[in-house]
């Protein structure tokens, strides 16, 4: 038993030497003065080298080099895109679609007649309200001939006439 | 990772990482296709998130993924071959062995291709555990501490295992060069 323990001990502190001579052998560490390096860990060092010489005497690929500079562009649109806060981006984004919506609605709204109730002869937004109207009866003429038109009224006896159940449009009970 | 550090990354691991592959591969065209494939994975990975603590390591270990999957659809390949069922494939897409790739590259040759063929062979002959632990080790450069969160287990455990693999590569080297000396074709 005791003997196993030994050679398990024995294992351990090789392993571990084995360990700083291949550290060594990269040029990471420098060999320790006081460490006892026995013929054989010397050996196994000496195999890792040549294990190691036999590995590094493939060249590299031409084409790594190419690989390199793609990657190097590839990586920096990475960087572009963290300089700015995407947070601006988003709240940006979101007013001014918010603003877009509300334009297209109103100016539906303005057209559609929708808000007449909302824009009074004294808001500046009547202007806007009658050059709407306007284009609008220039592209379909006839279309508000039978009602009376927004900023036009007829005022007087012909427009009382015309505007009564009794006008000159309307159907005589007698024919 | 911003893009000078994943460049300075790359300069640092692409040649341990090819070359890992181009041992576990043993083609040259396939290892430098992975390789480039690995740091395509990491640049992406890295832009979405941190970096891993140990880059080096993860590299590796995607690095390994990807050579296992191409082995094993190679393997595939090879069994619908000799049962003669493979899909008729353009010659350009058929494996390029490391002959004449490996031919391609003088500087290669200079160094000495007996010297790396013995290697090659000796390091085959070790056991799974012991071979992966090897070329980890020295192929990949890795430390001893990645080595033990790559394989899941601790760098005492690591440390006895390199012993172990450098013992039985330095018995299996020995006798491939005495065979070699009686044959009167020495690596050496």
């Amino acid at each position: 038993m005791q003997g196993e323990a030994a050679q398990e001990r024995s294992e351990l502190l090789d392993g571990i030497k084995l360990e700083i001579l291949l550290r060594v052998l990269e040029g990471s560490e420098a060999l320790p003065e006081q460490m006892e390096v026995t013929p054989e860990l010397t050996a196994l060092r000496d195999t890792a080298r040549r294990l190691r010489a036999a590995s590094q005497s493939a060249a590299l690929p031409r084409g790594h080099q190419v690989v390199r500079r793609v990657l190097q562009v590839a990586a920096r649109p990475g960087e572009q895109q963290a300089a700015p806060p995407r947070g601006a981006w988003r709240w940006a984004r979101l007013w001014l679609s918010t603003a877009m919506a509300a334009a297209v609605v109103g100016a539906f709204g303005l057209g559609a007649g929708a808000l007449d109730a909302f824009v009074l002869p004294s808001s500046p937004a009547y202007g806007l309200r009658l050059t709407i109207d306007r284009a609008r009866d220039a592209f379909t003429a006839g279309r508000h001939e039978s009602g009376p038109r927004i900023g036009t009224s007829k005022l007087g006896h012909g427009a009382a006439a015309g505007n009564s159940p009794a006008g000159p449009g309307a159907p005589h009970a007698s024919q | 990772m911003n893009g000078t550090e994943f460049v300075g990354l790359y300069d640092i691991q692409y040649p341990r990482i090819f070359r890992y592959l181009l041992w576990r591969l043993r083609q040259r065209d396939a290892a430098e296709e992975l390789a480039a494939e690995v740091f395509a994975i990491a640049l992406r990975t890295f832009q979405q998130g941190p970096a891993p603590a140990q880059a080096g390591g993860w590299l590796v270990d995607v690095a390994d993924h990807l050579a296992s999957r191409t082995l094993r659809r190679q393997q595939v390949e090879e069994l619908l071959d000799s049962a003669g069922l493979a899909a008729e494939r353009a010659p350009e897409e058929l494996p390029d062995r490391a002959g004449p790739a490996a031919e391609r590259d003088p500087e290669e040759l200079a160094i000495g291709r007996l010297e790396h063929e013995t290697v090659r062979a000796c390091v085959d002959a070790l056991n799974p555990e012991q071979r992966k632990v090897l070329l980890l080790r020295i192929v990949a450069g890795l430390s001893a501490s990645e080595i033990a969160e790559t394989l899941g287990t601790t760098d005492v455990m690591v440390r006895n295992l390199q012993l172990r693999a450098l013992r039985t590569l330095r018995t299996i080297w020995k006798e491939a060069e005495a065979n070699a000396g009686r044959g009167g074709t020495g690596a050496q």
